[in-house]
């Protein structure tokens, strides 16, 4: 699904990387836990979440991450949007409540990574 | 082909490639009339061991660690950087080959080398060992990639060529509370290892674990520093606090755990998943702990 029609669903404002919205992202990921997103999160994928601190970006950084939508209307001071251009990142901001925001998202056929920890991959290979 | 040894191709490079393609443009640099204290401010803040001196442009001299040290131990910290800066400078030319560079290096054993103009003697950047590293890696990458068809990821050909040759280190410090600055450091370190052209599965596994580990400095300790290694079969991560300590190793590795207080909930942390994210993410941890003195976490992923 391109940026552009995530944006479309959610009424979104677009809070960085207003260049790449014809960007297109397979799968969707939620959380306000950092520490989920580092374990469970696949590269590529746009992430909810309700939190709006730095730590957001360089989780997502970390993650290989860089496409993010903050809900419930909250948007995240201004250091935290410049170091996410910095980081190239493309930020979004809905008012739908995180709940809502991933049903809409899910139902257009954006679905999610298997919910599986990397452990398990590690696992697999051996 | 005749009996002519072959030579490696980053040597080769290191002939063809010249200073300017290596070095750092962005330099600190410090005025001469500084004090020796607000030297040590900089040296700090920008997590550097040496600064070339500038008086209009013009290098004038260099200011190491020891010799801040030095005054330091003697009370000086109002003279002026010109009164104990180093005023015998080696420096190389933005066109000099790499080379030359490296056996200066050899030669004097400094860490850092101003860059010249070579008429003007103008400041146009620094060159240390690693910047030298880091130009040739990214070089052999590139040189392989557009060569061979690239190979199995797992392969590596770049780390053959400079196997024994180098060892890459990089130290940062992690302040205790900074949640504006918590995660750089780990965000520095995946940079330079992309920049090395580590395999990404690699790249992801370690800077998801630099950066539970600089997370728990700056919740839980006093802060430290973190210290990336990169050899030619793996890639090494220290973090060094200065206390507290952990109470209970075992417990603390153990998944949900955690003793964060609310508010550090509120911040997405404190699920009591990020010791058990590094284990899962490292092919070797080890944890090293003293009450009321220090943790000492490393962990090892493998390159092969
Ligand atoms: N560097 C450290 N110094 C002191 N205590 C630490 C340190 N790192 C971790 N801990 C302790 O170990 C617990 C578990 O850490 P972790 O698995 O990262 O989970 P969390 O950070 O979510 O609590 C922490 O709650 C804390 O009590
Ligand atoms: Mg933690």
């Amino acid at each position: 699904m391109k940026i552009r029609e995530i944006k479309k669903l959610l009424n979104a404002k677009v809070l960085a990387g207003k260049e790449r919205l014809e960007m297109e992202v397979f799968c969707g990921g939620a959380s306000d836990l950092m520490s989920d997103v580092l374990a469970y999160a696949r590269p590529k994928i746009v992430q909810l979440t309700g939190l709006t601190t730095n730590q957001v970006i360089y989780t997502c950084e970390m993650a290989q991450i860089d496409v993010v939508v903050f809900v419930r209307g909250k948007e995240p001071p201004k250091e935290v949007i410049e170091l996410a251009k910095e980081k190239g990142f493309v930020l979004l901001a809905t008012k739908l409540p995180l709940y809502e925001a991933c049903g809409v998202l899910y139902e257009a056929g954006l679905t999610g990574t298997m919910i599986e920890p990397l452990k398990a991959e590690k696992r697999k290979k051996k | 082909m005749g009996i002519r040894k072959k030579i490696p191709k980053s040597q080769e490079l290191t002939y063809a490639l010249s200073v300017k393609d290596a070095m750092c443009k962005n330099v600190v640099k410090v005025s001469p009339y500084l004090s020796i204290k607000k030297l040590r401010e900089i040296l700090k803040e920008n997590a550097i061991s040496g600064a070339p001196v500038v008086e209009k442009g013009r290098v004038i001299g260099v200011i190491s660690i020891e010799d801040l040290i030095k005054c330091l131990v003697k009370g000086e910290i109002t003279a002026k950087i010109k009164d104990k800066m180093t005023k015998e400078i080696t420096v190389c030319h933005p066109e000099d080959p790499l080379i030359k560079a490296i056996q200066i290096f050899e030669r004097t054993g400094y860490g850092r080398l101003p860059v010249v103009e070579k008429d003007n003697n103008k400041l146009v950047g620094i060159l240390t060992k690693s910047d030298i590293v880091m130009c040739l890696f990214k070089k052999l990458r590139s040189l392989y990639e557009t060569k061979e068809e690239k190979e199995d990821e797992n392969h590596l050909p770049l780390y053959s060529e400079l196997k024994g040759d180098f060892s890459f280190k990089m130290e940062k410090p992690v302040e205790k509370m900074d949640f504006k600055k918590a995660g750089s450091v780990s965000s520095a370190f995946k940079d330079a290892m992309e920049k090395f052209g580590l395999p990404k599965d690699v790249v992801r596994r370690v800077s998801i674990s630099a950066y539970e580990a600089e997370m728990n400095m700056v919740i839980y300790s006093e802060g430290g520093t973190m210290t990336l290694q990169i050899d030619p079969h793996k890639a090494k991560i220290e973090a060094n606090d200065n206390g507290p300590g952990i109470d209970d190793v075992k417990k603390a590795l153990t998944p949900g755990y955690s003793t964060a207080p609310d508010w550090i909930r509120e911040l997405g942390f404190g699920a009591g998943m990020g010791l058990p994210n590094i284990q899962n993410n490292s092919d070797k941890l080890k944890i090293r702990t003293k009450k009321g003195k220090f943790t000492r976490l490393s962990f090892e992923v493998n390159l092969k």
